[in-house]
């Protein structure tokens, strides 16, 4: 098994984060 | 013990008899083999028992349904409530003008010459330290927008100024960046930003000259490309400069044509990152936000949406080996629904927590003029859409019941779930490629 990504619980730890939607986007702040 | 409810497999990937396993909630991704596999659907085996600790650390195997919902609903009490433990992040617009006429401008509707004025700026970088020592911030980082944020300086160099100098005295890290169409950035403007903690300038193109040149003319008409390029190249060793990019299916394939023409002139691997996105939706006119228009850009998340072309985009920046913002593989944290986080100050000081929704008073949160925000943003806090997902759906964690402009536009409130299961279904295999590669790759 090899960890690519470690996760978390800890929501600060597992970005990114961000208004992101929908997935796969980048966010929706782009003019 | 269990499986958790929130892996996504993907089969086969790097290569045969090789799986790849995400998991929503924890966002971990590893790879394991044929026979891990195997133990994980039986739970049962040495492998399994081997990496046993791991698996649990990462959430990929929980000890049953109780601990896993109590994990879930701590993860949703984090984004809403702690979000003043990541950085603290505000985009200011220094006015609602703007030199270009974007045919998909999500603020058509309440474009104005408003520009923020000495007072109003004053306003905010009080409500800004107020706001930073009541929450005993370590980070703070502006982004200065429009509008043309360009078109106003003095409100940048103003605030900016003032929240280095309070920061150094306060040990706080504080840096901006510039959302800017690119036609008014020049060297010594960049120098005079540096001073104050300038650290990125994103400039927004559309695809090469001619589909850029079709979706972002300046408000005569004129074409734009040439002179957003000069300018880059004007100020590309002085700061870090990004490309982001809306397309639609039309100019979506030139993308790979601006990426040559940047490479040829010397730019593409000077620029920091690339992010491009769908357009999507506006609201309607400001007497009557509802009506909302571009609806059928909301199709990119159906059937035949734009997941292709969302993709092949990914996979032409990877294969040029440029840098991605995000892989995709995002945690959807709305801003409407986080606590202090993702705030927006507008030319008049209004306060939003959405940036499609600005311009409309009705849906602003506060004012900089008082230190509280306002009931809106109570109601919007309290908004947990997630609740009423499915289940068994493995992405709640990610889409937390979805966009709240998106429940919006299709069903007139904000509390509403905007489910849009099958994209997720549809994308999110490519995504975990996507980010295997990536981080395989830049490693």
């Amino acid at each position: 098994m090899e960890v690519i990504k470690k996760g978390s619980d800890n929501v600060s730890e597992v970005g990114p984060l961000g208004c992101c939607f929908p997935v796969g986007t980048e966010n929706l702040r782009i003019r | 013990m269990k499986l958790s409810r929130f892996n996504l497999w993907v089969e086969n990937y790097p290569e045969q008899s090789k799986y790849l396993l995400f998991n929503t909630r924890t966002q971990a991704l590893i790879k394991i083999d044929q026979e891990l596999k195997e133990n994980l659907e039986q739970l049962s085996g040495s492998k399994l028992k081997e990496n046993l600790d791991a698996l649990r650390e990462n959430g990929i195997i929980v000890k049953d349904e109780e601990e896993e919902n109590l994990k879930l609903k701590d993860f949703f009490r984090q984004l809403k409530y702690e979000s003043d433990k990541l950085t603290f992040e505000t985009t200011i617009l220094t006015t609602y003008s703007c030199n270009f006429k974007c045919d998909y401008c999500f603020e058509e509707s309440v474009r104005e010459k408003i520009f923020m004025d000495k007072d109003t700026s004053d306003l905010v970088i009080q409500w800004l330290i107020n706001r930073a020592e009541k929450r005993n911030l370590k980070k703070i980082y502006l982004v200065y927008y429009g509008g043309e944020p360009l078109l106003n300086i003095r409100p940048i160099y103003d605030i900016s100024w003032h929240m280095q100098d309070w920061a150094r005295k306060s040990g706080v890290d504080f840096a901006f960046g510039v959302i800017t169409n690119g036609s008014l950035i020049y060297p010594d403007l960049v120098d005079k930003f540096l001073s104050v903690g300038l650290k990125e300038v994103r400039v927004t193109i559309d695809g090469d000259r001619e589909a850029h040149n079709k979706n972002r003319p300046f408000s005569d008409g004129q074409p734009s490309f040439d002179l957003i390029i000069n300018n880059i190249k004007g100020i590309i060793d002085k700061v870090k400069v990004a490309v982001a990019g809306n397309f639609d299916r039309e100019n979506f394939s030139s993308i790979p044509r601006l990426l040559d023409y940047l490479d040829k002139e010397g730019l593409l691997y000077k620029l920091d990152y690339f992010a491009f996105a769908p357009i999507v939706p506006r609201l309607g006119p400001k007497e009557n936000p509802s009506a909302i228009e571009l609806s059928h850009c909301l199709s990119f998340l159906e059937k035949d949406g734009l997941f292709n072309e969302v993709l092949s985009i990914k996979r032409e920046l990877l294969k040029r080996k440029l840098k991605l913002r995000t892989s995709g593989l995002a945690v959807n944290a709305c801003p409407l629904t986080m606590q202090d986080a993702g705030v927006t100050i507008d030319p008049k000081g209004l306060i939003y927590k959405c940036n499609s929704l600005l311009g409309y008073p009705e849906f602003s949160v506060g004012d900089v003029r008082n230190e509280e925000f306002n009931q809106k943003h109570d109601q919007f806090l309290n908004i947990d859409a997630w609740d009423k997902c499915p289940a068994d759906c493995p992405y709640v964690p990610m889409c937390q019941g979805g966009c709240r402009l998106f429940s919006y536009l299709e069903n007139k409130n904000f509390s509403d779930l905007s489910c849009k299961r099958g994209y997720f279904d549809r994308i999110t295999p490519e995504l975990i490629k996507l980010e295997y590669e990536k981080l395989t790759k830049q490693a």
